[in-house]
């Protein structure tokens, strides 16, 4: 069930749409390792809004996710939730919304069911087209590290855990 | 049926289920995350504040809270079906994979009776916010959001509105049935027609011959969606929904309902027959059957399948080789059914709110994407990445042809 995992970890993004699946490649790599009891790692699609329904409950969030942002293609950004640029408040879709309005009307809506902590992952892609799997070379190299970083999240936490 | 195999009467239900929450989660976000904005914070409220939080700042946070609750009800009935909510791997030739347990259908029981409730909140909260503002309905009524043309949707054997099964049915401009058929006659009916200047295509009604983007009688565009549902059917298949209609069409003038805003209304009135019937489904004694699949034995070969997508009617067509590997795919999706519509509606919205010599603001910008807006179009969302791009932008020419201003909604 969504509701039971204390550290959830959202892979955003649609693999076949290039660079885009980044956040679903870091996933499935996370799949392969031995992770702590109660972590719970969530194929999340495109979400907006729907981000929500999939932190619902959660103690903990990681977002990974694709980053459009110019920058050197592979570069691995971490980013606290009152770090996100204000830039994503642009609407992801015309029939959602950003990622940042999402997380502000969770935390008005519903403060009790939102995370203590979420963090996102970004990792700078070099193209985005549709109908194309695969990641670029630079995106692929960078998969490792975003792993890394995810990891880094959940023993911070996990430690946190054990000192509570 | 690609496979040749009809699905278990329970894996039909479970299939039903599952399609009814995934239709509250779709709606409830149209509604509450883009509709409701234009109508609780006004259509030329400040851009910063027309949004769901300046609904839920205005309406209450509580009512933010319903929404984020009934939705993740709605994720999680999909996940406990199909495994994860987005890209289940649940359905299968003949059947599903997964059943329901007698412990699972309680706790689905009691989510859909919290749905129906909500949708009976979210259709008084649009009677209250909308319907009691003479502005907002004379805006509904408005020939700059009128647009006439035939209607499609999916009906039950009572021609009632059905999302998930049935025979498509379409019915002209004055709410005469034009015709009604099969998934697999789709051909015989709809065509596609193609500019050259976007790659998606423009399907219109194949015996009337595409005549360009006109409306009235004899067109040949047609709309889907929930407008379209709600016009192309004769009646809702549950009670409360078919109440919500009732009220609907006496405020409306009757059908055909050319107002294309009033598709918000359409919406939420099929937000209750979706819960109505996940409630239904819920307390059916053969929903916990194990009788979920039957086993395919022929040779895959060609198979044509229609439902509702909570955007418009979906028409999926696939060949395959002995294998069931697909060699010809054919996809009508919900949005491609309206793109003339859109193009059109847009046009006409524009038309209505941008004249001579009057200052082009953010405020006329939002007035033509209310247009857009209520079809509920899926574009530019195939990609996610954080500060990617949305490419919506106004052109506004003036009377010499010459470019005056671009608006957008950075």
């Amino acid at each position: 069930m969504l509701a039971e995992a204390k550290i959830r970890i959202l892979g955003c993004g649609n693999i076949i749409a290039g660079d885009d699946g980044v956040g679903v490649e870091v996933l499935h790599e996370l799949q392969k390792r031995t992770l702590p009891a109660g972590v719970e790692l969530v194929e999340a699609g495109a979400p907006g809004l729907g981000m929500l329904d999939l932190m619902y409950g959660a103690r903990k969030v990681i977002i990974v996710d694709a980053v459009a942002d110019g920058g050197p293609a592979g570069r691995v950004i971490r980013w606290r939730e009152a770090e996100l640029p204000k830039k994503t408040s642009r609407a992801v879709s015309v029939h959602d919304i950003s990622i940042r309005d999402a997380l502000a009307f969770g935390r008005k809506s519903v403060p009790a069911m939102m995370p203590d902590e979420i963090v996102v992952i970004g990792i700078t892609v070099e193209r985005m087209e549709k109908w194309h799997m695969g990641l670029s070379p630079a995106v692929v190299e960078a998969v490792p590290a975003a792993v890394e970083a995810v990891m880094k999240e959940i023993e911070r936490w996990v430690g946190q855990d054990r000192r509570d | 049926m690609v496979f040749g195999v009809q699905p278990t009467p329970t894996a039909v239900k479970l299939r039903r289920l599952f399609y009814m929450a995934h239709f509250i989660h779709s709606h409830i976000a149209h509604f509450y995350a883009l509709a409701s904005p234009d109508f609780v914070m006004g259509p030329d409220a400040d851009p910063a504040e027309r949004n769901i939080l300046g609904v839920i700042g205005k309406v209450g946070l509580e009512v933010g809270g319903e929404v984020i609750k009934h939705r993740a009800y709605a994720q999680q009935i999909q996940a406990m079906l199909g495994g994860k909510a987005t890209h289940p791997a649940w359905t299968l030739p003949g059947g599903v994979s997964k059943g329901l347990n007698e412990e699972e259908r309680k706790e689905i029981e009691e989510m859909a009776k919290s749905c129906v409730e909500f949708a009976k909140f979210s259709l008084k909260l649009f009677e209250d916010v909308v319907l009691k503002n003479q502005g907002y309905v004379d805006l509904i009524l408005s020939d700059g959001y009128k647009l006439v043309t035939n209607y499609m949707g999916l009906v039950n054997d009572k021609n009632q509105v059905d999302f998930y099964d049935g025979k498509v049915r379409v019915v002209d401009h004055e709410g005469k049935e034009l015709f009604k058929y099969s998934p697999v006659e789709y051909v015989n009916y709809i065509a596609e027609h193609v500019e050259p200047y976007s790659y998606l295509k423009y399907p219109y009604i194949k015996e009337r011959g595409w005549q360009g983007f006109v409306e009235g009688p004899g067109t040949p565009i047609y709309q889907a969606a929930p407008l379209g549902r709600l016009n192309a059917a004769d009646s809702m298949a549950t009670p409360l929904a078919q109440e919500a209609y009732e009220k609907y069409l006496e405020t409306l003038g009757g059908k055909p309902v050319h107002h294309i805003l009033a598709t918000h209304w359409a919406r939420l009135i099929e937000l209750m027959q979706a819960a109505e019937q996940l409630l239904e489904l819920a307390q059916d004694p053969e929903i916990t059957s194990d009788d979920i699949i039957n086993i395919p034995t022929g040779t895959p070969n060609e198979g044509v399948g229609i439902l509702e997508a909570p955007r418009g009617t979906l028409t999926h067509h696939y060949k395959t080789d002995e294998n069931g590997i697909v060699v010809k795919a054919n996809l009508i999706v919900g949005t491609t059914n309206n793109n003339a519509p859109i193009t059109m509606a847009i046009k006409k919205a524009a038309e209505s709110v941008i004249k001579p010599g009057q200052e082009i603001t953010q405020g006329v910008l939002n007035m033509v994407e209310m247009a857009f807006r209520a079809y509920d179009p899926c574009f530019s969302c195939a990609t996610h990445a954080i500060l990617g791009e949305l490419p919506l932008k106004m052109y506004v020419y003036d009377s010499k042809g010459e470019l005056y201003k671009v608006l957008s909604r950075d």
